[in-house]
């Protein structure tokens, strides 16, 4: 009996993991080969809404002068109920709100909004400022999120269509050089966003609003009661309620804009912790929704699932390995299905959660940046680490809720400036930080890569 | 345009010759596999001889090798002695980088459950040496036929010379034989020096897991070259 059942949990994940392999090929192929969807860039400057830009920060002065002098320098017209920028202190106890204010002085459309009282954590900070945003578009950088001169514009092109409701841009690392982690990172970002989010975009699936350099009409999200603010990832939660409710999510490929991604591996489990959390909790929140919504056609449903059951294929590869233990000391393992499950297992997973190594490799070649793809074998790391961290996660979720206890949410931490550990200690006077991460990197250094055409040193 | 549909056609002709190429050739790449691994083993100290014949496909036979384990009943402390090494590895679990812990937490997990077994079930693991032959022969045997077309799947939509295409599945196709004899030999190496107790950790992280990663790793240098190649020709695609 119990041989059946490994026999049966194996077959079970070999298919599961093959689904999820396929979804990637074909996401690549159609990438690579289909005519590509309209995505609004051609409207860029010519559809400006007015738009209030988000930012949401909790003991972030380390990062706080570069997205604001960035934003400081959008060419997106600076007229009154046209632009304004809300800066979010929420709760921070370093100097974060000084430099708010300092900002708030010269600038008479930054409003900061200090939140000293009440719930914590970004949605909480996202729903207070909404309810003083005037901008009929909102757009949302993370603090160490760094905008180009133009991105604005392009994400505020596709607003023109009035059945979407939300647009993600895409997500550039600025700190590849900083350790292995953050080089695997890039891969990951590349093959995710050029092929995996694009591909989705031209096939009229869900494609994912991602929290920062991304926009939400106002309208759509009063429409589905704004943020949440109890979950851990409120990004996927308004995408899910979004697509629910038959609004779309555009992607801008060309809407780039330069993240800071986790540099030590502590991190990164840290953040992909929340994200499986939080990710878990939407499958149980908006399954069944997802599955009865009549604005979404049966393959926008099928890729709706599987988005939402993504990180369920860590324990999954877990049980399927514990299967095959069982199977080989009964003496009964036998190649075909151990050969097709680790194919399978390792095709999908092996370079981590988003994409395959097949959509990363043709994303290189898209990017036309090819020397950081050998490093692509060394992204089984990642695998096995994503693999047994969420594992932990999801355990450590499932737990709780028996115990009725409510996961935490973690900030993730900033390195630039210094900020190695989470404190400031920024005097951007150049130098290491003691954590392989050059100072005063961030906005002059992107700056002096020009990536920001038009910025005063390009 | 750097990538080509009309490629993928091409790269598909070019797998099933391969494959039929291949498949006339797996008798004669077995023989020769066995003597390679054989000759390692005489390299090793691991006595030998000639095992069972099995029949992998339609037309193709390979040669087993028959070597032994290490007798845990004429040395009772080796068990012991790797468990002891791994309680070890493991108190220092939190000094390890983190990307290598779930590697050594793998590795640990499949030494303390054999040992368990070789403890409370029974004293040897269900497969001798000359069955982890044949279920090595079976499973190289399978990946080297998917290999040609796995490859071309990925790399051969790219608008590079056709001769940059078929030298890096050459490439891989050979490495792929080669590094097959080195690892079997390794194994039997081990479970002759060491014991049975290494089997699973052979079986799972040194067999498909190890395969995997060679694949990607010919398949990132091939994208690099032709990104490259690419780079130089000047085109804007995007």
């Amino acid at each position: 009996m119990i041989l059946l059942v490994a026999k049966v949990t194996a077959v079970a994940v070999v298919f599961v993991l093959s689904v999820y392999s396929l979804r990637h090929f074909f996401f690549a192929f159609h990438r690579l080969f289909r005519p590509q969807r309209m995505n609004y860039t051609d409207l860029a400057g010519f559809h400006l809404p007015s738009v209030t830009v988000l930012i949401p920060m909790h003991n972030e002065e380390a990062v706080a002068h570069d997205v604001l002098e960035a934003l400081l320098e959008a060419d997106y017209p600076h007229a009154p109920g046209r632009l304004e920028i809300i800066p979010i202190d929420d709760h921070s106890t370093d100097g974060t709100g000084e430099i708010l204010d300092e900002y708030a002085a010269r600038y008479s459309w930054i409003k900061p909004l200090h939140q000293r009282e009440g719930r914590r954590g970004k949605s909480a900070a996202l729903q207070a400022a909404t309810r003083l945003a005037t901008g009929e578009i909102l757009i949302v950088f993370d603090a160490d999120y760094i905008p180009g001169k133009s991105l604005l514009k392009f994400l505020a092109a596709p607003f023109a269509d009035p059945e979407v409701g939300a647009v993600m841009g895409r997500v550039v690392p600025e700190n590849t050089a900083s350790s292995l982690l953050s080089r695997l990172l890039d891969l990951e970002r590349a093959g995710g966003y050029q092929i995996n989010q694009q591909a989705r975009n031209n096939l009229g699936l869900i494609a994912q609003y991602g929290g920062t350099v991304g926009g939400v009409r106002r309208e759509a999200l009063e429409a589905v009661g704004g943020w949440n603010v109890l979950s851990l990832t409120e990004d996927t939660d308004l995408t899910l309620q979004l697509a629910i409710r038959g609004w779309k999510v555009a992607y801008v490929n060309r809407a780039e804009c330069y993240e800071e991604v986790p540099v030590t591996w502590e991190v990164r489990r840290r953040q992909i912790e929340r994200w499986a959390i939080g990710h878990t909790e939407c499958l149980r929140r908006y399954l069944w929704p997802l599955l009865r919504s009549p604005h979404l056609s049966r393959k926008a449903k099928l890729d709706g699932v599987l988005l939402l059951g993504v990180y369920l294929t860590a324990p999954l590869v877990l049980l399927g390995w514990a299967a095959c233990l069982l199977l080989f000391f009964s003496g009964q393992s036998f190649l075909p299905a151990l050969a097709a499950f680790f194919l399978a297992s390792t095709c999908y997973n092996a370079v981590g959660n988003f994409a395959s190594f097949f959509e990363i490799g043709n994303s290189v070649i898209l990017d036309g940046a090819h020397h950081r793809v050998r490093l692509l074998p060394l992204n089984i790391a990642n695998f096995l680490f994503s693999t047994v961290t969420v594992s932990l996660a999801l355990a450590k979720y499932y737990g709780g809720r028996i115990l009725g206890l409510r996961p935490p949410w973690h900030k993730t931490e900033r390195y630039r400036n210094g900020n190695g550990n989470g404190h400031a200690s920024g005097n951007g006077n150049g130098g290491s930080s003691g954590n392989g991460y050059p100072n005063g990197r961030g906005l002059n250094f992107i700056r002096a890569r020009s990536i920001i055409p038009g910025s005063p040193a390009s | 345009m750097p990538f080509r549909m009309g490629s993928l056609y091409e790269g598909v002709a070019v797998a099933v010759c391969a494959d039929l190429l291949l498949y006339w050739q797996l008798p004669q790449i077995l023989q020769w596999h066995t003597r390679v691994v054989g000759f390692l083993l005489e390299v090793a100290e691991v006595p030998w001889e000639a095992g069972r014949h099995i029949t992998l496909l339609p037309g193709v036979t390979a040669e087993l090798l028959r070597t032994s384990y290490l007798d845990y009943q004429e040395y009772p402390f080796y068990p012991w002695y790797f468990l002891g090494v791994a309680v070890l590895l493991l108190a220092g679990y939190r000094w390890w980088p983190a990307p290598l812990k779930p590697v050594l937490l793998f590795m640990q997990a499949s030494l303390t459950i054999t040992f368990l077994y070789l403890q409370l079930v029974s004293p040897n693991v269900p497969y001798s040496p000359e069955d982890f032959c044949a279920i090595w022969y079976r499973g190289e045997t399978y990946l080297w036929l998917l290999l040609p077309l796995l490859f071309v799947m990925g790399y051969f939509i790219l608008s590079v010379p056709f001769w940059m295409k078929l030298s890096w599945l050459c490439l891989l196709v050979s490495y792929s034989f080669l590094w097959s004899v080195v690892r079997l030999a390794l194994a039997l190496a081990t479970f002759h020096h060491f014991g049975s107790l290494w089997m699973p950790l052979f079986y799972f992280m040194f067999g498909f897991l190890a395969d995997f990663l060679y694949i990607v790793a010919f398949y990132s240098l091939a994208m690099d070259r032709a990104a490259a190649f690419l780079g130089k020709q000047r085109e804007v695609w995007q």
